[in-house]
């Protein structure tokens, strides 16, 4: 059977680009875990390189909401943990904000993923943007517990929403082979 | 009955979970501080793709300033002609007072701001969250940034180291909502704790301390590794507080974080002021004064 495989250099490029691709849940820890550090990448160096100030981007908690969703739980927390780490390590943010944060949602899902069909596109919407907006609201407490002044800039408010909408657009491409109706349910029913 | 075990399991985890913001909010909410090598394991894998990006992205947009986009260039050289030339007798009178300061200096016996090694460090990677401010520069443990050493630039304060890599730093920004600095007001020798807010700073004083829109601060030279008379920023905005005892002055700091390409970081970290800041807190200066109006009082 071994013989009959493919053994050009295309093939071997292919199959290496294939198993290398970017996405969540792979099925192996390792990939795993080093897709979740090019993520944490790409949200704080890369993004605000290209947008400025705009690009507030959060594309770390639509990864951990699949990742909540579609793994088990020790391998989900372990992957959400790491993220979260390595992201406060880079920021000046109050440690264990994130680590904090994303613990409570990750249980959450643990809870609840049974409980809904995750073929359709409104479970997958719903997480997306509940957990932004989650994350959203812990971050901007913590804010305002921190500054003297009143956070809510124009600035400030457009931003949040900005992440909001894009963090569940992104979120929803990552789910979009999920979300048909002859799919596999990503979590045991 | 494994079931039900399993279930009692996961709202323990739940609950647990739930309960974790309690322990977080009553934590000392300071950003991670450290030097260690394994607690930064995923900065260190990430650190050589974020400088290959940086370096990338500066060589670019370096190609593009100096090769493509030349269309202000004869402006420019004609203006700097002429600031050349002023400059040029600034410099005279310049050195006529530095000479005239070093000889005060010397007869009251003051200290010279700054004489101790310093590090000059590139920018990697700027501001990558708008609330949480930090930068990463270029040089870490192996070229001996520490923990807690001041960042400066030819303008002002930059910030404070708070993680240092192998061969990164992250700096604490002064604009931060989490950094203190002690500054005195230059003109009239007041003395308080700046605080980063957002893209500017706040500083809270007596509403009979004397402060006027443009004057400049500077560092204290008192806690935190800053020397003395290191100019941090200028008072942009004043307001008077309901309470008739405090005002609030808004500095705006002399440094534009945003264009920023090299920063000097300075060994002058004081580690034994350093430790007794994070033991004692931020107000440990000032309890022998408080417990003498007390006394008096």
């Amino acid at each position: 059977m071994d013989s009959l495989l493919r053994r050009d250099t295309w093939s071997t490029v292919r199959s290496l680009t294939t198993g290398w691709k970017l996405r969540p849940n792979t099925g192996s820890l390792p990939k795993d875990i080093i897709f979740a550090l090019i993520i944490v990448f790409l949200q704080t160096t890369v993004i605000p390189t290209l947008f400025g100030s705009v690009g507030v981007f959060d594309l770390i908690t639509p990864w951990i909401v699949v990742t909540a969703v579609r793994q088990r739980p020790l391998q989900a927390s372990i992957i959400a943990m790491v993220a979260a780490y390595t992201l406060e390590t880079k920021l000046a943010v109050p440690a264990g904000i994130y680590l904090c944060s994303y613990w409570i949602l990750i249980n959450i899902f643990f809870q609840i993923r049974p409980a809904l069909s995750w073929r359709y596109t409104t479970p997958w919407l719903v997480s997306y943007a509940l957990s932004t907006f989650w994350i959203i609201v812990f971050e901007t407490f913590v804010l305002m517990f921190l500054h003297e002044n009143w956070v809510f800039s124009a600035t400030f408010v457009f931003q949040q929403i900005a992440k909001l909408i894009v963090a569940t657009g992104f979120g929803l491409f990552l789910s979009r082979e999920w979300m048909r109706i002859d799919a596999e349910e990503p979590v045991p029913q | 009955m494994a079931r039900s075990k399993a279930k009692i399991y996961w709202r323990v985890i739940l609950v647990a979970s739930l309960l974790s913001p309690f322990v977080f909010l009553s934590s000392t909410m300071r950003p991670w501080i450290s030097s260690s090598h394994g607690l930064l394991l995923g900065q260190e894998i990430l650190y050589p793709f974020e400088y290959i990006w940086d370096s990338g992205t500066h060589g670019i947009s370096s190609v593009w300033r100096h090769y493509i986009d030349l269309t202000r260039v004869s402006e420019t050289n004609t203006r700097l002609d002429k600031e050349i030339s002023l400059l040029k007798s600034q410099m005279l009178d310049y050195e006529e007072k530095q000479s005239e300061i070093g000889r005060l200096r010397g007869l009251f016996g003051f200290a010279q701001h700054f004489q101790g090694s310093h590090i000059v460090a590139e920018i990697v990677g700027s501001q990558s969250y708008p609330n949480f401010k930090t930068m990463r520069i270029s040089k870490g443990n192996a070229d001996g940034v520490h923990v807690g050493m001041p960042v400066v630039t030819a303008e002002g304060v930059v910030g404070r180291v708070i993680r240092a890599g192998l061969k990164f730093a992250d700096v604490h920004l002064l604009v931060d909502t989490n950094f203190n600095v002690d500054i005195l007001l230059q003109r009239t020798r007041i003395r308080g704790v700046l605080k980063g807010s957002d893209t500017d700073c706040v500083l809270k004083l007596n509403r009979r301390d004397e402060v006027r829109i443009g004057d400049t601060l500077i560092t204290s030279g008192i806690v935190g590794g800053f020397s003395k008379g290191l100019p941090v920023g200028k008072v942009i905005r004043i307001a008077y507080e309901s309470d008739n005892i405090s005002q609030t002055v808004t500095v705006e700091p002399w440094v534009n974080f945003d264009r920023i390409e090299e920063v000097i970081v300075l060994d002058n970290h004081d580690k034994e002021l350093q430790k007794i800041m994070e033991t004692a807190g931020e107000d440990w200066l000032n309890k022998p004064f408080k417990e003498n109006e007390e006394a008096g009082g």
